[in-house]
Parts: structure tokens; sequence; C-alpha cells
């Protein structure tokens, strides 16, 4: 592409879209309080830093966030033990934390957005133009789903960093004119998306589409060589020594929550189209462009697979998380869109004005749209920031804290916090008590176990000592207006509890109420 | 007609039906599911509109539903025929064109023109030029009136009409009178083309030379599709009238402003054929600018609203129903200023107030939406033939819908003494367009753009949170707005055009010498367009501005020297040589030469011209499927016009022009047939340099006019040659840059 003058370099223009994204993901990265798979993000990477022995987080177990395969993940066994191949964005987190707080853990979303931002840009420029792989990276950092994901510490943007460089890789092989570099840039390629499922369980959703991708632009032989070969020696090694011990638990989990689940169809599509249809609109444009329009159509065929198994394993989390790995192949078809519609609406105008005119519009609507959606999602997370500000000033060191709520995963919040207070606080997870078979569940019963809680997720059960029984504080979390222990409110109250304080925390579906109950004083 | 391979026709029409189908199934949802129950005035507004866009797209498909192929019967002998001119108030000049041409006409006819200005100078010039002149004295029923005023007066079997600016081709009533062999044939139409492309209604790309004309899906499909209906119908100038048809239905229809297809459907109705020759035989100015468009479609709007309330083809005995099919899509067109203005309003409604004409434009509505209008619009491209253009189709909607609203009103409104409007034509004074015209597009510009700003701050400040409805209708807005501003941007370019008058693109190689010395060098250069008035010349050098020139115009047949006077220049630098595109004005140029100037112009130039262009595009299913060899792609030509002294194995040398040139050869305009396979030597023009070329003659292609012989020679270039070539294509490249921009 040829620069006009007066018109800066692609290089000079990637650094400003760099240097905005930059800006806009730092802004108000404060925003409000810990995730549940933050907490457990820094909480693993402080055990790593800390050389605990029987490393316990491997990746995102306890992450409800996931469509149902993701659930499946072995990698959430810990008790198995795995190779652990989050722990660089693990480590990054709890070194960031502890330097910098939650701002500074959120750090590594940030550079993992920043890089995937200069992959849609490379992307872009070799599937199209130069022209093309700027618009890529300005749509990807005007996007709501990358920039939420980029502005917390968890490992989705870090997997589709993985993903997309991983296609890169492969896109960059096709590129070379010497077979040896190409194949040396295949098996990487295929290395990278090794590493990007084992981050991600739901990633290997995309390893049938990229096989025939490469297959078909590189032929039988280089992509057996260079691309299944390797690809199939690290699976066979981690499937070995760390994914077949947990196998029947593993499937187990995945049946379980198949059955589980049961969103209507048109429901979950809606869903699921709710974060990328926006992407997609674009690459329905970018299909009808007159130079790269079959690469737009397959770009979005590579997208497909994700929407597919969300669709059909009835998965109705963490739909957001997983759309990411979509936006990473509709990127550039999107930005192809684009400029199609720069031409489409400039109507041929013989102005040189008009097309960067109406171009600059349409970026300016995705702009808002994008950042439209950053704050929609940015609710979806209520802001537990007043009950943790209340436990802090209420609690004193040594306390006993007891969690209460449907969803797994609300005590690493918790305890994240909690800790920050004092590291000798004790927490008993209220959650690991509801597995008793219906019909025996009963307040009584949820009572009566307490005392043989786990202190400690993913350690070995410790029976604590009867004087413990009674937790200082009982916590109970409603979440997404499903029944939860809130409704066991008046028993607590009626025995040795007393509400401390209620909590109304605005969230996306309304208000969920937060009861704290504190120890009577006897 | 283009011949089109038929399995890809067949291919379209299965497309077509699926079109159909899928649009039935998306109206129907629509219908039914999406409603807005607090909204029902804006949702059946926008059903109404989507509705009548498919009534009308049906009546297209049934339209062109299959094309007919037609080739010219051999011309029946001893036929008498009159030539009738109706004008009014076009200028002498634009006549005398089109009356030249007439006396050129090969078929002996007698030419009438019929004056209803009563201009004395007309009268002159009828003398002059040995034509009949008649005036009436009155205007009643307009040109229709005019042309029976005409009848009145001739005895002739058969009479050709043309408008003042049609030139007729010398060989035009040779083409069409054949087709009155068969008895029943009443009227014989053949295309109205235009040659001024700088016109307000055509759009060029020289570069890739396609020209995109707003008429060309009118005349090069819709009335071929007619014909195979028998329902093309005569529109008023460029067809010949069978005198006893004509005197069977009372002669041409009055009562309407569209009398051409008043009397076409009264002529159906009595059982009279009508024919359409889809061949290029005559050549008129279009309207420049949006004024005398706006004039135009006014007319034709306001005739149609006329026949559907006088003369409705759907209750008219004798018609087929294919012909009041295809009546009633040439009718109720002007409707469509409803529909564009709803699709207009629609987004700035929905952005401003939030309230949508559906329930929802969620996923939901796009996944309804977009396969519907992928499909539809596919099918509707691959109907056209390449003659479709959408985006420009909406353009043009957009510069008409207010015109046809208007048509409407004016219809209702009964008003005293209608003046039949002539539409502005030729460098006329009041071609301009007064900023009340467009007034309408710029409401559309400015009321899309402020409601997408609107939206789009409140969104932003979290007033609301309808983030997708706002994205899409945004994008809705920017593309109307570019629609409006297309209309505005045009106008107001053509507003401040210098140049009067549309210049003829040629390749004529010119003489060219310092006057008054006359024993100056001469030069040899290229006039790349050229008109009665003055020429382009395109010169490696300068020439001072205000220089006179003696110039020897090197036509096909006959030179002519003429004096010139340089009146402005453009140059640029490019490998140290130094490009000018001079503009030239002649002086001193006698009547006589500037007739023969005006017969080349019109009988050959504009042809040649015509053809050096496409028309239509190449659909999907064109470039797909469509036999390779004819799209294969080709060698990188650099598209440069340099003159050339060639001489062939005779030895006797002649001037020509390179159009092109590749590393394996050349294209060249030459005035004598080189023929194939004959060795040919060349001296391409650079400044003062001549770069010699050898090569073979490989193909040849005869220039239609028989008076002014002309050949595309095509030469490859031998083994010593090609060594020069990176040197000349480097040059090249940069002229063309230079002259295509």
């Amino acid at each position: 592409m040829s620069m006009k003058k007066g018109v800066p370099s692609p290089g000079r223009v990637l650094l400003l879209i760099l240097a905005y994204g930059l800006l806009i993901l730092s802004w108000h990265i404060s925003h409000g309080s810990v995730l549940t798979e933050e907490a457990l993000s820094i909480l693993a990477g402080q055990h790593v830093l800390e050389g605990k022995a029987g490393f316990t987080y491997n990746g995102h177990g306890g992450n409800p966030g996931n469509s149902s395969l993701s659930y499946a993940d072995p990698l959430s066994m810990g008790r198995y033990g795995s190779p652990c191949f989050d722990a660089p964005r693990l480590i990054l987190a709890a070194l960031g934390d502890k330097f910098g707080g939650l701002p500074g853990a959120r750090v590594t979303g940030v550079l993992s957005g920043i890089g995937l931002a200069f992959v849609m840009y490379a992307a872009g420029k070799i599937l199209f133009s130069k022209k093309i792989g700027l618009f890529s990276a300005i749509i990807f950092i005007f996007s709501g789903i990358p920039l939420y994901l980029s502005k917390i510490a968890t490992g989705d943007i870090y997997t589709a960093f993985l993903l997309g460089s991983s296609f890169l890789l492969i896109l960059f092989a096709g590129k070379q004119a010497s077979s040896r570099t190409a194949g040396l840039l295949l098996a990487a390629g295929s290395e990278v998306l090794f590493v990007a499922v084992m981050t991600r369980y739901t990633v290997a959703i995309f390893g049938l589409p990229l096989f025939i991708y490469v297959f078909w632009r590189h032929g039988a032989v280089r992509t057996i060589a260079f691309f299944l070969l390797p690809l199939s020696i690290i699976a066979a090694l981690t499937v070995y020594f760390s994914l077949l011990p947990p196998w029947e638990t593993m499937l187990a989990s995945m049946f379980n929550l198949y059955r589980g689940a049961g969103f209507p169809l048109d429901t979950l599509t809606s869903r699921v189209l709710q974060f990328i249809a926006m992407h997609y609109l674009l690459a329905v444009f970018g299909m009808f462009h007159a130079e790269g329009g079959r690469t737009a159509i397959l770009l979005a065929v590579l997208s497909l697979p994700m929407v597919l198994l969300q669709v059909v394993s009835n998965g109705s989390q963490a739909i957001a998380e997983n759309m990411i790995y979509c936006i990473v192949f509709l990127t550039p078809a999107a930005a192809l869109g684009v400029d199609k519609m720069g031409i489409l609406f400039s109507t041929q105008i013989p102005s040189t004005w008009v097309r960067p005119f109406f171009t600059t519009a349409i970026f300016v609507v995705l702009w808002v749209f994008g950042l439209d959606q950053l704050r929609w999602l940015e609710r979806q997370h209520p802001d537990m920031s007043p009950v943790f500000s209340f436990l802090m000033a209420e609690g004193s060191r040594g306390m006993t804290v007891t969690i209460g709520s449907e969803r797994p995963g609300y005590e690493h919040s918790y305890r994240y916090h909690l800790e920050r207070l004092s590291p000798a606080v004790s927490r008993i997870p209220l959650s690991f008590l509801t597995a008793a078979p219906p019909g025996e569940q009963g307040i009584d019963t949820r009572f009566e176990l307490l005392a043989e809680a786990p202190v400690n997720i993913g350690e070995e059960p410790v029976m604590e000592p009867a004087v413990e029984k009674r937790p200082d504080f009982i916590i109970l979390h409603e979440d997404f207006e499903r029944i939860s222990p809130v409704s066991t409110e008046l028993y607590y109250a009626g025995q040795d509890y007393v509400l401390a304080r209620a909590f109304q925390i605005p969230s996306f579906s309304g208000l969920e109420n937060v009861k704290l109950f504190k120890r009577r004083l006897s | 007609m283009k011949k089109t391979n038929g399995k890809i026709e067949s291919v379209r029409r299965l497309i077509a039906i699926v079109a159909v189908v899928v649009t039935v199934i998306y109206l129907y949802w629509r219908y039914v599911y999406t409603f807005n129950p607090n909204a029902m005035f804006f949702s059946w507004s926008l059903f109404g509109a989507e509705l009548f866009g498919f009534v009308t797209t049906l009546l297209f498909y049934f339209s062109v539903w299959k094309l007919p192929k037609r080739e010219a019967p051999p011309p029946i002998p001893g036929r008498t025929v009159d030539v009738f001119i109706p004008t009014k108030d076009e200028k002498v000049s634009i006549l005398r064109k089109t009356l030249l041409a007439c006396n050129d006409l090969k078929y002996p006819h007698r030419t009438l023109v019929l004056d209803d200005g009563s201009r004395p100078e007309v009268k002159a010039l009828c003398e002059e030029l040995n034509c009949l002149y008649l005036a009436r004295g009155n205007n009643e029923h307009a040109k229709a009136g005019n042309i029976n005023f005409g009848l009145q007066h001739s005895t002739s079997e058969f009479v050709a009409v043309f408008d003042a600016d049609h030139v007729p081709l010398p060989h035009f009533i040779d083409r069409l009178i054949g087709y009155f062999a068969d008895e029943k044939v009443g009227v014989v139409q053949a295309p109205q083309e235009f040659y001024n492309v700088d016109s307000f209604q055509h759009r060029v790309d020289p570069k890739h030379k396609t020209i995109w004309g707003e008429q060309y899906l009118f005349f090069s499909l819709i009335q071929p599709g007619r014909d195979r209906w028998n329902a093309a119908y005569f529109v008023g100038s460029c067809a010949m009238l069978r005198r006893k048809a004509l005197d069977e239905v009372g002669g041409i229809a009055t009562g309407s402003l569209i009398e051409d297809m008043l009397t076409s459907i009264r002529l159906h109705a009595k059982g009279w054929s009508s024919v359409y020759h889809n061949e290029n035989l005559a050549y008129g100015i279009a309207a420049e600018t949006l004024k005398p468009f706006h004039i135009q479609r006014q007319r034709w709007g306001v005739g149609s609203w006329q026949v559907f309330f006088k003369a409705n083809p759907l209750f008219i005995r004798g018609l087929t129903l294919p012909q009041r099919l295809c009546y009633l899509s040439s009718i109720i067109y002007p409707l469509e200023g409803f529909q564009k203005l709803i699709f207009y309003l629609t987004p700035p409604i929905a952005l401003i107030t939030g309230v949508l004409p559906m329930r929802a434009l969620d996923v939901d509505y796009l996944m309804h939406f977009i396969p519907y209008f992928a499909v539809s619009t596919f099918a509707f491209n691959e109907m056209a033939r390449g003659f479709g253009g959408q985006v420009m189709l909406e353009q043009f909607s957009m510069g008409k819908f207010f015109t046809y609203m208007k048509t409407i009103v004016v219809s209702l409104i009964p008003r005293k003494g209608k003046v039949f409007k002539v539409t502005p034509k030729g460098e006329s004074d009041t071609s301009y367009t007064p900023v009340t015209l467009i007034i309408p597009q710029f409401i559309v510009l400015f009321f899309s753009l402020g409601s997408m700003v609107w939206a789009l701050v409140e969104l932003l400040l979290g007033y609301r949170g309808d983030s997708f409805v706002v994205a899409v209708n945004c994008f809705w807005a920017l593309f109307n707005s570019g629609l409006a501003l297309a209309i505005v941007q045009y106008d107001y370019k053509k507003l401040f055009q210098r140049r009067g008058k549309f210049r003829v693109p040629d390749t004529v190689p010119v003489l060219i010498q310092v006057a008054p010395d006359e024993k100056a060098p001469q030069h040899l250069a290229v006039a790349d367009n050229f008109t009665e008035e003055g020429l382009s010349l395109f010169i490696i050098g300068q020439i001072p501005i205000e220089k006179e020139l003696q110039l020897h115009l090197i036509l096909p047949g006959k030179t002519y020297r003429v004096r010139g006077q340089v009146m402005q220049q453009r140059s640029v630098t490019a490998d140290h040589h130094t490009l000018s595109h001079v503009g030239v004005k002649f002086s001193g140029v006698d009547q006589g030469t500037k007739d023969e100037f005006s017969r080349y112009i019109h009988e050959s130039a504009i042809s040649k011209f015509m053809k050096e262009y496409f028309t239509h595009y190449k659909t999907y299913l064109e470039k797909r499927f469509m036999d390779k060899q004819r799209f294969h792609e080709r060698a990188y030509r650099a598209l440069a016009y340099l003159p050339v002294i060639s001489r062939a194995e005779a030895g006797k040398h002649t001037y020509g022009v390179m159009k092109d040139v590749s590393e394996t050869g050349l294209l060249l305009a030459s005035r004598v047939r080189l023929a194939p396979g004959s060795p040919v030597t060349m001296d391409v023009i650079l400044d003062r340099q001549r770069l010699p070329l050898e090569g073979t003659v490989v193909r040849d292609f005869f220039l239609e006019s028989e008076e002014f012989p002309e050949y595309l020679v095509g030469v490859q270039f031998d083994k010593a040659s090609r060594e020069k070539v990176p040197h000349l294509l480097g040059i090249a490249d940069k002229v063309g840059a230079f002259l295509h921009g």
C-alpha cells in the first residue's frame, strides 16, 4: 500500500492505535472488586512463587465462566497434578498484585490485550493489506469484549493471545518461500495452539478447522510433518502424564454439566450473538469485498466452531469469555467489512475526502458501541467493595468466616480480600456442604457438617477442632437470582448469629443480596 | 444483445425464483412477528415500502425473464421514409448537427423539421441544409401535436422520429426498416444513447474504461426483455413507425406528457407489434445537471400518472396480460419516491426517538433480514445482467425521490395551462441547478448525520442502552448520507465545471507548428479529445499559453489544417520529460470545416469512444462460469497515447496513435489497414526522440465508419524490440497516470 504525502506511515498509525489501547485499558483499571477468577489467578500465582508443594491450581478449575466443556477441564482436577501452561500469566498476576495490588495484577490482561491487537494487525496485513491490518487493530481495540477481558486479570485474553499467535504463525508460514522456514513456523504454530488449548480447554474446538486450513494451504506432507506430528507428540505426552488419570472424572463432569444445562436454543443463540453480532455483521460486508471477500468467508467459517460449541453444549455461562476466540478470527474479516462499507457509503463519489470520512464515521460508531458494551460487561460482575470494606472494618486477626453461595468460587474473592486483613483468617466454604443428596440436604445437615469442611481448597480435608465449628462471620451471597442460602438467614438469626449488615449489590440482573451474620458474643 | 451463456441464464432464473420465495417468507415473518404494537403507523410504513419493493422487483423479473436475440433483417428497398425532427427551443447549433447527420442517412428519405418555436433561424438552417421546414404556429398538445402536424404534411409509409439533439448514424434506417417486412410491426425502437458522459446521469471510470448510465438498465435490459413479451414501447425518439398503424390509432396520442408510451399502448391494444432493436444507432445529449434531469423526470412521472388515471393498461381492452404487467411497471414507478422517503426517514426517527418500526432490531431480526437482503441483492444483480449497479441506482433514487413525490401532487392538482417543458440540453444557460432543487437531499444528509451524532452522544453518556439498534441505524443513516452527498457533490461539481461542452474522447494524430512561422519545425502530438471548437493535446514538452499554433488534424481519410490558440496548459515532469496537456481553441475555422468535424465526431468518434468503454459490468456468475478465454487475465498494459509513425511492407508511412503497450506488444490506432501476419516498423515519438520498434501484426479491427475508416491493430514486438520496451513502458506508465489520473 503506498502512502500519500501527509499521511502517517502504517507503523506510526499502529503505534498510535496501540498507545490508545494502552490508554483505554489502563483507564479505570481498578474498577470494581476482584473477580473470582482474578482471585484464583493471583492466589495460584502466589502458590507458585511461594513454591508450595502440591501446587493445586492449574488454570481455571473454579472458573464458572466457561462453556460446559471447559467445566470438564482436567487441569482443574488439581489433586492429580499437571503441567501448568498458565504459569507465566499466573506468576505475572501474582507479581503484579504484590507490587501494585489488583490493578497491578490486571496489567497481565493489558499486556495480552495489546499483544493481541498487534497480532490482529499482523493477521490483517498478511491476509489483506497494511490498511486492513490497521483496521483490524482498531476494531479489536474498539470492541467491548477484548477491552473488558484485557482489563481484568483472568486467563481468557491470554488464551486468545496464544490462539491468535498460533493463527498468525500459520498465516506467516503460508507466506514463506522457503519450505524449511514455513515448516518451522507451522510447527511453532501447532505448539502454541496446543498451549492455548491447555490454558483453555474449549479452544480445542479450533483444532480441526485450523488443521483443515493448514492442509489446504500446505498440502498433506507438510501438514503431517510440521503441524500434526509436533502437535501429536506434545499432546500424547500431556495426555499420558497429566490428562489420563482424571479421565473418568473429566467425562463425568462433562456429562453432568450437559444434563444440567437446558437453555432454549433461541435464547442461547441470542446470548451468543449478542457479543459478536457486530463482528459478524461487519464480516458479512467483508464477504462482498471485491478483494478478499472469499478470505472473509473463510475467517467467518473458522470462527464458527466456538459458536456451535456454545450452542450445542447448552452452556449458558462465560459466553462473552468464549466469544473472544471467535473475535480472533472475525476481526480481520470485520476490518475488510469496514473497508467495504466505506466504499459502499461513499457511493463512488470521486472526492478524496469522502471515503475516509465515511470510514471514520463507521469507526466512531464502533467506538461508541464498544465502549457501551464494555460498560455493560463491567456491570455483569457486582462490585463487592462495600462488603469487603465492612468485613475489613469489623473483622479482626484470626477470625473465621463461612461463605454461603450457590455460586462456587465466591469464596476466593472473599479470601483474596480477607487475606489482606490477616493471612490467618480461616474460611469455611458453606457451598461445599450442599453436595448432600436431595431430600437429605437441609439446614440441619449443613450445619452439622460444617465442622468437617475443608479449610483450604485443593488441600486435603482437614478436620477442624470443635471449637471452630462456629465461624465468626457467615456471609450469605445470592447469585444470579438463584435460590440461595440467603433463605436460611432466619435459621441463623435464630441460633447464635445476628444480622450484622445486609447489602444490596447492583448487578445486571437487578440487585444481589448479601447478608453478613455475626456470631453472638457468649 | 450480448451473447449470454444459456446455462448461466438458467441459473439466474433459478436464483430469481429462490429470491422470490425467500422474500415471501421474509415478508410473511415481518408481517406476523415483527410489527411494533406501539408504533403501528411506523411499522406499516416500513412494511409497505418493503412490499412495494417486492412488487416492483417481481415486475422487473417478469420483464427481463428472457432476453431475445435479434439480428437486423436486410432493409426492404423502395419504401418512402420521412424523418421528423420535432423541436421547440433547442439551440440551432444542436439542431444543425442532427440535420447534418440526417442528410447523411443512407436510405432515401426526406427530413422534416417540425419547429414549434417558429424560429426564422431554424427556417434558414433548413434552407441551408436542404431540409423541409414546418411550423404550425401554436403548441397545442406539445410534441405529440407537433408530430401529428408533421404527419398531416407527410405521405410516406414510414416515419423516423428524432429529438433535436439525437444525431443518427448513417445506417439508422437501413438497420430498422427491415423489421417492417412483417406487416404486423407498427413501431421499431432503437436505444437512446447519450454521448455526453460527463452528464449528471453518467458515471465514468476512465482508468477501467467503464461507464455507468442511469438509463442503461432500461435501454439495454428492460426494453429488450419487454420485446419478448411484445411490450417494448416507443420512447419518443430514435424510432421508426408505420404510418398505417399511426393512422389507425389517430396519430401520436395526446392527453399525456408521455405521449410515446400512450401511443404504444394504443398500438398494442389494436394488435400492432413492436420491435426493439438493441443497437446504438443514434447519440444524443443527456440531461447535464440535476435541473434538466428533474424537469425530464417530473414530466415522465406526471405523464405516468396521466396514463394511470386516463388509460390504465390494466383495464384497456386488447392488451395481453404480459403487456399489461410490463406497462404497469412503467407507470407505478414514481411511487418509489414515497418508498425511498420511508427508507431515508426510518433511521433518523429511530435514532432520535428510540422508536422502531419493528418489535426489536436485534440479532433475530438481522438473521432474517441479512439472508433475505443478500439473496435478493444477488438475484437482482444477476437478473440485471450487469446493468444494475445497485448502489448507483440507489444514488439516483436519492436524486429523484422528491421529484417523483411531486409528480403525484402535480397530477392530482388540476392546473390550467400546463406547459410542456422541454428538457434543457447542450450548453443551456438554464441548466444550472438552483439550490432549492437539492434541499430534499440536504435535509436527508443533515437529518441523517445529525440524528447519528445525537444517538451516539446519548449512548456515550449512558442515557440509552440500545447500542446495537443505534449502531445498525447509524450504518443505515450513513449509507443514506452517502447517497445524498453524492447528489449534492455531483451537482456542485457540475456547477463549477469550466468546460461548457462535452469533449469527445478520441485519439487523433496532430502535427503542430508554432504559427505564423511556416518554416518552423513540426511536432507530432496526439489530440485526446476534441470538439468543433477546439481540442486538447497531449505533448511531451511545453507550449506557452496564448501561443498561436498551426494544426494539421490527421483525421481518418482526410487531413485538416486549422489555426488555434493555447488557452491552458497542465504539465508534470516525469523521467526527465515534461508531459503537458494543452487546451487549444480553434480560430478562424469556417462553417464547412466545422460541419466536417461535426460529422466525424458524431459518425465516427462517438461510436469509437462508446465501444471502447464497457457499459456493463461482469456479474458474479459471468465471472465465475463464463468461458475463461473470454475473461482471461491479460498482461499488464499501460494506457498511454503516444504518436506513432508506422510503415508497413510497402514502405509508405502513416500516422497513428499507440493506445496501450505491454511487454509483448502494443495496440495501434491506424489510418490504414495493416493485414494480420504482415511485418510493421514503427517509430514511437517521444519529444524529439524516436523509439524505433518492429513487430508483426497479429490482429486488426475495422472501426465501422465507412467515411472515416480507421483500424485498431494489435502488434506483437519482435525480439530486438522487446529489449527497448521497459523504457517505453516506464514512460507510458507516467503518461497514463498523467492522462487518466
